[in-house]
């Protein structure tokens, strides 16, 4: 009983004078953490998530990363000078907010996605007008959740590829203070053209698309398997 | 003991087999859902949707304010050593159910963890563990059920408990009756207080956590019954593979639409 209550401790010493000397136990991916930080809000250990809360900052990873994780580091820092600069009006915010959005997220994909099997169903016209106010939802919602959070650490840990197309980038939100860490997942597909967009975002395990598509369908089901419904549902939001 | 848990599961797959009697009368054109890749059965939808929406009157009324109360009287790191605490107390059963899984690594990590936090992180409020990546471990009966190959069962909105699986509503029950400190304190009746202390601050802890996401899901939601549904399920499969890297975000399969025309000019 001495004995493996004095290894414990023993242990734990070593760890904490490893924290002291700064040896990061990641150190087998080497990526280093912005020092903004913020209220975070601990979405970590919560059996349900949303999609991220904020875009992030990130700076200076240590080993060169490929397009897909510089789309997420750049994204990020371009949001975090869109927070800083207090020299925007609320409507120049959103406008600058829905041109990151759309520049970054492949919203033609994902709004297909989300619409399953029902998306034969839609005639052109009504396709329009789908992704407008699909596009409408998306810088609604986020702009809500960029004016809730000021910005908190994001740490783009590695990346792997998915497919032919896609790499997932895998980084981490790291809590402020006392809260627990985010893993959130990014799907970036290389499109025809040679661009790379986000195409899902996946936090501890939950999917925005996959949420969305449930969320949509679900309303289309509902409503007798009629586009109509859907529309009327979005318009109204 | 091993008596007792083949009868428990014998009983456990009587129950299963009478609810899946049970799902035939029942809403009448019910299809199973598809959740991404998981397909999930949801047969008693009207009923759990009039559930839900009581379920949301009692958040409403009694457990958001109360939680709002909560983090109002008790500062952040103080209601994060509480979540530490009640963890750590909860390692029996995760360990428990690592066993059960077979998985003897994470076995040993989770006792790796309750020793530093005991120990150096003074009696679990601290998750000194986690410091050096060592991350919090949630295991539960559903899990090991779910590992062992029981199936899902219908989804069910319980009364203040809120949605599950039959599966993992059973497998809380199993954990619950086998959690050392739940004997304890309801064999001592002076103890007793001690274990509705813990439900009450797992309550709110609990209530801590996902409130906001809670909220930001049902604002941004068309469906809200169907959106919590979707992400329990990909939140339990997730965490029955145990968030391995390598199947994460990878099951989600979202189709190549680049050489498909997205406006026809002619409809067919």
């Amino acid at each position: 009983m001495m004995t493996r209550y004095s290894k414990a401790l023993l242990m734990t010493s070593a760890l904490l004078s490893g924290a002291v000397f700064g040896i990061s136990y990641d150190a087998a991916k080497p990526a280093q953490a912005a020092g903004f930080t913020a209220q975070a809000s601990s979405l970590a250990q919560a059996e349900a998530a949303v999609a991220p809360s904020a875009f992030i900052n990130i700076s200076g990873t240590t080993r060169t990363s490929n397009a897909s994780e510089q789309l997420i580091q750049n994204m990020g820092d371009e949001a975090e000078g869109l927070l800083a600069n207090g020299s925007m009006t609320d409507a120049q915010r959103r406008a600058a907010l829905r041109e990151l959005l759309v520049n970054n997220f492949d919203l033609q994909t994902i709004g297909r996605f989300v619409l399953g099997r029902y998306w034969r169903q839609f005639s052109d016209e009504q396709r329009r007008e789908y992704f407008r106010l699909f596009e409408d939802m998306i810088v609604s919602v986020y702009s809500e959740r960029f004016d809730e959070y000021s910005g908190q650490d994001l740490v783009v840990k590695d990346s792997r590829p998915s497919g032919d197309k896609d790499m997932i980038v895998s980084s981490v939100i790291k809590a402020n203070g006392s809260g627990q860490d985010i893993q959130v997942d990014w799907r970036v597909r290389r499109k025809n053209d040679g661009a790379y967009k986000i195409i899902d975002v996946v936090v501890e395990g939950v999917s925005m698309s996959v949420t969305q598509r449930s969320d949509f369908s679900s309303v289309i089901q509902r409503g007798g398997g009629r586009p109509e419904v859907l529309l009327q549902h979005l318009r109204k939001s | 003991m091993a008596k007792k848990l083949k009868k428990i599961l014998s009983h456990a797959c009587m129950v299963l087999g009478a609810l899946s009697l049970c799902a035939c009368a029942t809403s009448s054109d019910y299809q199973p859902i598809k959740v991404g890749e998981i397909e999930i059965h949801d047969p008693y939808e009207d009923f759990n949707r009039v559930m839900f929406s009581i379920n949301e009157g009692i958040d409403t009324v009694i457990l958001n304010p109360a939680t709002v109360a909560y983090r109002t009287v008790v500062p952040e790191p103080a209601r994060k050593g509480v979540s530490n605490v009640l963890d750590n107390v909860s390692t029996p059963i995760y360990l428990a159910n690592e066993i059960l899984q077979g998985d003897w690594d994470d076995a040993g990590l989770v006792t790796k963890r309750f020793l530093i936090n005991s120990t150096v992180g003074i009696g679990g409020l601290m998750d000194v563990a986690s410091w050096e990546g060592d991350e919090y471990l949630p295991e539960d009966f559903g899990q090991t059920l779910a590992v062992w190959g029981v199936e899902d069962g219908p989804y069910f909105v319980w009364p203040i408990f809120g949605p599950a699986t039959t599966r993992d509503s059973f497998g809380r029950l199993v954990d619950r009756v086998f959690d050392p400190f739940f004997w304890y304190t309801m064999n001592n009746s002076d103890r007793e207080w001690i274990g509705y202390t813990k439900t009450g601050l797992t309550i709110l802890d609990t209530k801590d956590k996902l409130m906001d996401a809670m909220n930001d899901l049902e604002q941004n939601s068309l469906d809200y019954y169907a959106a919590v549904r979707s992400v329990i399920y990909q939140r339990r499969y997730s965490l029955i593979k145990d968030r391995d890297p390598q199947s994460d975000g990878g099951s989600i399969m979202i189709p190549d639409y680049d050489d498909e025309e997205l406006f026809s000019s002619t409809m067919d």
